[in-house]
């Protein structure tokens, strides 16, 4: 076969999946062509012809494969079809739209001794993704004709045409110098060392060049053709030395990228970026600047949500003034005084605390929703991830530690992709210090209650409370947990900014806020209920019940840690769960007082406007602190628990872990009452 | 460059694709191309977590509608783990 005019030419269409070969072959050879299958293979082959120029053109469509190693029979089909002389000119189509990964083919069939074109296929995509190639450039670089195309765009075909009649005639060769310095600079000069086992002018068409690189790869096809022309001793030493190459296919693939990436360099050139998000980025991102970042931004998303939750809390405050004209209108029916009793001071305390937390819920899952929605989160992940490495937990720890804001649950399933099960319960343990939404929900209720336009700064310091938390848990935990494992290494890809979708955002907070209030109020009414019912069955008197005598009798302990034996019970019960808390305080509080009054004679508005009254009158506000940071420090709730040990699958560490955070909680409770009380 | 991949990411911090790219010496681009290349291999582990570990759901807890740890997965970092190899060769 030659190239000389009225003679016949061989060109062979060689290109990854989707590069455009059928497209290409289509157009050149329209209804002249063939289809079959390869000499005793399963693999389709797609023959045909086209004339031009006097010249006839046989094409062979050769199957779509990433590179030409001895992967797969594809592969194997198509260097044996090129080695073996079947082409005289072989067209490379490269997917433009993505020429890094595409031009590995290149730089696989780069030492190949046969006619090469390079074919910048898919241009129209690329030019649409703002990308620019600098063709001439190209084609300076690597020997060979290169030609922007699109094999969809009939008209465009002249340059295509040309660019195969000039391979011919100069017989190209892809210019190898530079890729072969990048196999040259492989770590222990392998390269070298094979190459010196090899008979220097290659094997047919394959250079040496190209088969040292195959052979780092463990080409077995290429090994045994080259042990065939070497003598016993050399071919010896050849399979000694191979077999103590390590990852050699991956070196020799970094190899190409890099070649790929300096070929590209400067020819290719991407516009249109957005420069000031960019900017931002780079912030979000820093090093050093990114977590202090973060960290304002969260806490200024906390403390805005305040601004829409302190009107509804007011209105809530209003809700315990229904009391006495329900209690008139049901004993003007005749109600039983139980039913009475029973509305107003556990369903309307109930949904007295459900309004007062609606604003706070609802702000909180906003500024959450917002920051994940226009894809800060991730940002916020990544710079925490260096905190995650000192913590002693690999990096993918951060993800199930930032779910945790949600929910603790979520947290401890999110640990299953950490393989180490170490790393694993040392997770879990740390995402037991995350504030969850429940938490989120009742903390500002009870801290605004108090401590008023001061509120966000009791956040504030649950936030630096629960930084130390982690140092320390981290410390106390991994010890036992953590040896020196081998790190595995991480790559973390950011999702772009995009603008939040305001409707999808709104509906998934709507959901997720009725979510937490039904079932706070499902909780709350139900422990409402129960200890009402406890305290109610007593009698006139409270003193006489036995939860009061027991809660006197373990108070001067309690009190140790700024603990009253209500809050106790409390801090108790937001171990089932956080919600249970504001149950148990709203019932001792108002029931107590209630049933106090109404043994007085009392009526109804007294008792109504009772429950805040009577958080105020009998917590100081050093013990309202503490009440708040024994529940924030407090095991999550029962599920949590449940959870941890089903992932852990270790009732000792379970058991370990809760009775850590029982023992550190009080601890807190005690020393934020102790120093608070210094100060309020 | 495949050994200073894996001593660059030994330190066991996160690492943004440009940030790698950069200490590699070649562009996010070429680097993405690389990464899929060894993803193809097994040799990279893509991790899209919320999928991977919440998609079982969570042991205690029956209901995902209305989760405040249920996001929109699109949103979140994809993670890529190298997995330790010694070797790839088959004639080894
Ligand atoms: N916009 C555009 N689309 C193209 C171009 N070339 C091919 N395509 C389209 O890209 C897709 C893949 O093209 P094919 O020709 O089937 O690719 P292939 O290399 O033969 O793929 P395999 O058969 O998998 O090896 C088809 O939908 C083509 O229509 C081009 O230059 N521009």
């Amino acid at each position: 076969m030659t190239s000389t005019a009225g003679a016949e030419a061989s060109i062979a269409l060689l290109g990854q999946p989707n590069s455009g070969k059928s497209t290409l072959f289509n157009a050149l050879t329209g209804a002249r062509q063939r289809v079959g299958n390869w000499p005793g293979k399963t693999v389709e082959k797609k023959e045909g012809y086209y004339t031009r120029a006097g010249v006839h053109y046989h094409v062979a469509d050769l199957p779509g494969t990433y590179s030409l190693s001895a992967n797969s029979e594809e592969e194997i089909i198509t260097r044996d079809h090129i080695a073996s002389g079947g082409a005289d000119v072989v067209c490379i189509l490269a997917d433009s739209s993505q020429l890094s990964r595409s031009l590995f083919m290149l730089a696989d069939y780069a030492g190949i001794r046969c006619p090469a074109v390079l074919l910048l296929n898919l241009m129209d995509v690329a030019e649409k993704q703002g990308k620019q190639v600098d063709a001439a450039e190209l084609e300076k670089r690597l020997g060979i004709p290169v030609v922007p195309f699109v094999a969809a765009d009939l008209r465009q075909y002249e340059p295509f045409h040309e660019a195969v009649e000039r391979a011919l005639k100069q017989k190209t060769l892809i210019d190898t110098g530079s890729l072969t310095a990048k196999y040259r600079a492989l770590e222990g000069q392998v390269y070298e060392q094979v190459l010196a086992l090899l008979p220097a002018e290659g094997l047919g068409r394959y250079s040496a060049d190209w088969i040292a690189a195959k052979l780092l790869e463990g080409d077995q096809a290429v090994q045994a053709a080259v042990e065939e022309q070497l003598s016993a001793e050399k071919k010896h030493e050849l399979r000694t030395f191979l077999s103590q190459v390590s990852n050699g296919a991956l070196e020799t693939a970094g190899a190409k990228f890099q070649w790929v990436d300096e070929l590209l360099d400067g020819v290719l050139v991407q516009s249109g970026k957005k420069a000031a998000l960019s900017r931002f980025d780079r912030l979000a991102t820093h090093r050093r600047w990114g977590k202090p970042l973060a960290i304002l931004i969260i806490l200024l998303g906390l403390i805005a949500s305040f601004f829409p939750a302190a009107p509804i809390m007011l209105a809530g405050g209003m809700i315990p003034q229904l009391g006495a004209p329900i209690g008139a209108a049901l004993s003007a029916i005749g109600a039983p005084q139980l039913l009475i009793d029973l509305m107003s001071q556990v369903v309307l305390n109930t949904l007295y605390f459900a309004v007062a937390m609606i604003g706070f819920v609802f702000g909180v899952n906003l500024v959450f929703g917002f920051l994940e929605e226009i894809g800060y989160m991730a940002r916020v992940s990544y710079v925490f991830d260096g905190t995650m490495t000192r913590l002693g937990l690999q990096g993918k720890a951060v993800m199930p530690l930032v779910v945790s804001f949600g929910c603790t649950i979520g947290g401890a399933a999110g640990t299953r992709v950490i393989d180490s099960w170490a790393q694993r319960v040392l997770t879990i343990a740390l995402a037991w210090v995350v504030p969850c939404a429940a938490t989120w929900a009742i903390v500002p209720v009870i801290a605004s209650l108090f401590f008023g336009a001061w509120a966000p700064l009791v956040i504030v310091a649950i936030f630096v409370v629960a930084g130390l938390h982690m140092l320390v848990t981290a410390k106390v935990f991994g010890s036992r947990l953590i040896r020196d494992e081998d790190r595995a290494g991480l790559i973390m890809e950011l999702p772009p900014y995009h603008r939040p979708r305001w409707g999808a955002l709104l509906r998934s907070i709507l959901v997720r806020t009725w979510d937490i209030l039904s079932r706070a109020l499902r909780i709350i009414f139900i422990v409402s209920l129960v200890f009402w019912l406890v305290t109610y069955s007593a009698g006139g008197s409270p003193d006489g019940s036995l939860l009061y005598r027991f809660g006197r009798a373990i108070e001067p302990v309690t009190m140790f840690f700024g603990l009253t034996w209500q809050t106790f019970l409390a801090y108790i019960s937001s171990m089932v769960s956080k919600e249970a808390a504001l149950g148990v305080l709203g019932s001792l509080y108002l029931g107590a007082g209630s049933i106090f009054s109404s043994t007085l004679g009392g009526s109804g508005p007294q008792m109504a406007t009772g429950l805040s009254e009577a958080l105020l009158a009998s917590l100081s506000a050093p013990a309202a602190l503490a009440f708040i940071f024994a529940v924030t420090f407090n095991a999550p709730c029962l599920m949590a628990i449940t959870s941890t040990y089903q992932e852990t699958r270790s009732l000792k560490w379970t058991l370990r872990i809760l009775a850590y955070y029982f023992a550190t909680s009080l601890l807190l409770a005690a020393i934020v009452y102790h120093v608070a009380g210094l100060f309020l | 460059m495949y050994a200073r991949l894996l001593r660059l990411l030994k330190d066991g911090r996160a690492r943004l694709p440009e940030d790698l790219s950069r200490e590699l010496g070649i562009s996010p681009e070429t680097l993405r191309a690389y990464m899929a290349y060894l993803a193809e291999r097994g040799m990279l582990a893509r991790i899209r977590w919320r999928n991977d570990a919440l998609g079982q759901g969570c042991s205690s807890c029956l209901s995902c509608r209305g989760c405040p740890a249920w996001e929109d997965a699109e949103n979140d970092p994809v993670l890529w783990e190298m997995r330790n190899s010694t070797t790839d060769r088959g004639n080894s």
